[in-house]
């Protein structure tokens, strides 16, 4: 019964074989088949040659310059600690507060020139810059204070746009904006958990 | 062993960057050879570990005690060759015959057993360039399994904790990429150890 195990699932299981890397009744069974059949046990050497082939490579130094570079490199991104931190710490959030604070009225706005507005806006904008914030905040290793420019930026041009520009709009559609309204209260929750992040 | 409460401390020091080279010098070089590999460029290796160390020093405060941090480096480095390879471009699969971006210092590094002899060292230089480039040619999910066992003597279960995958998956694509590797490398696959099965 052990010797039933075919050449293509031994085959299947060389590598791990040679890497002693299989379980106990899988080992024995590859052992057991190895014991009598030529042209795996020559699959098996082929296989063994081409990894003693990977260690004819050599180990590589590593560049003098390697460090000095990452030191100006980590530099260079958080040199602006006491510019980024007036950033962080006050522009950001004022711009935040402006945004959230004239976010209900674009919300809560029907009719108007100011809205049909900001549905075009929204419309070919947001969304995008949406899904990428969104989709960024979801990445482990994503800047959030970049993040968090990003959606301070699209908030306060969106919405302060809408109080100084004058726009005749097309007719907008229930439709069209209901959705868009999801996609603003989606924004806002994206942006609030962008500022609630901790920024470096 | 890396001092991990020692790092958690020095993220959030002023001037720490030293108190960082320090605690990772232990990875730095073998993450340099690992994106090396499955780069094949000298300068794009020593802008993905760079870039994979940056990452790991600023977004410390998100590795957890007391898990390895060997391997989160690793997770970092591969998504991050993944997304570049996203980003700029698909897999390369290149012909054997072309040649591949190594600078004149690293090839002659490639010597294990260096006699001095021109001929030799030409061969050999050339069996290099051609391993580089069969590992360049493989899918790269195959390429990252087969470096970080074959060549950095991860296990399947570490790898499987770096690639996010299975430990099934792991042991498939090592073997797939192997297999082809072999067929790449056919005419020179003995050229390493005759080995005895078993």
């Amino acid at each position: 019964m052990i010797r039933n195990m075919n050449c293509e699932k031994v085959r299947s299981l060389l590598s791990a074989y040679l890497d002693r890397e299989l379980a106990y009744h899988e080992l024995r069974q590859v052992e057991l088949h190895l014991m009598d059949c030529e042209s795996c046990q020559e699959e098996c050497r082929s296989l063994r040659a081409t990894k003693d082939l990977l260690g004819m490579l050599d180990t590589p130094e590593l560049p003098r310059e390697f460090w000095p570079e990452l030191k100006e490199r980590i530099n260079s991104r958080s040199m602006p600690r006491a510019y980024s931190g007036l950033l962080v710490r006050v522009l950001v959030p004022a711009a935040a507060l402006l945004a959230l604070a004239i976010l209900p009225l674009t919300l809560a706005t029907h009719t108007g020139a100011s809205k049909g507005m900001t549905q075009a806006k929204t419309d070919l904008v947001e969304p995008y810059i949406r899904e990428y914030i969104i989709s960024e905040l979801d990445r482990p290793f994503s800047d959030e204070t970049s993040l968090g420019f990003v959606a301070t930026g699209q908030a306060v041009s969106m919405y302060s746009s809408d109080l100084l520009e004058f726009y005749d709009p097309p007719t907008p559609s229930k439709a069209v904006t209901a959705s868009n309204r999801t996609g603003r209260r989606t924004q806002a929750e994206a942006f609030q958990r962008v500022m609630f992040l901790s920024p470096r | 062993m890396l001092n991990t409460q020692a790092l958690a401390g020095a993220r959030y020091r002023e001037s720490n960057i030293d108190a960082f080279e320090e605690l990772v010098r232990t990875y730095d070089h073998k993450l340099y050879r690992v994106a090396l590999r499955l780069t094949g460029n000298t300068d794009e290796a020593k802008d993905l570990a760079q870039e994979a160390l940056l990452r790991a020093y600023r977004a410390f405060d998100r590795f957890k005690m007391g898990t390895s941090f060997e391997k989160w480096l690793f997770r970092i480095a591969s998504n991050l060759y993944i997304d570049k390879l996203r980003k700029y471009g698909k897999y390369r699969f290149e012909s054997l015959d072309e040649p591949i971006a190594t600078k004149d210092g690293y090839v002659e590094k490639t010597l294990p057993d260096w006699t001095g002899n021109p001929e030799e060292i030409a061969q050999q230089n050339e069996l290099a360039d051609k391993i580089q480039a069969a590992l360049q040619s493989l899918p790269v999910n195959y390429r990252m399994a087969v470096v970080l066992y074959d060549l950095e003597g991860f296990s399947y279960e570490e790898i499987s904790g770096i690639l996010e995958c299975s430990i099934g998956t792991v042991r498939s694509r090592i073997h797939r990429g192997r297999r082809l590797l072999r067929k790449k490398l056919a005419p020179y696959v003995y050229q390493g150890t005759e080995v005895e099965v078993g």
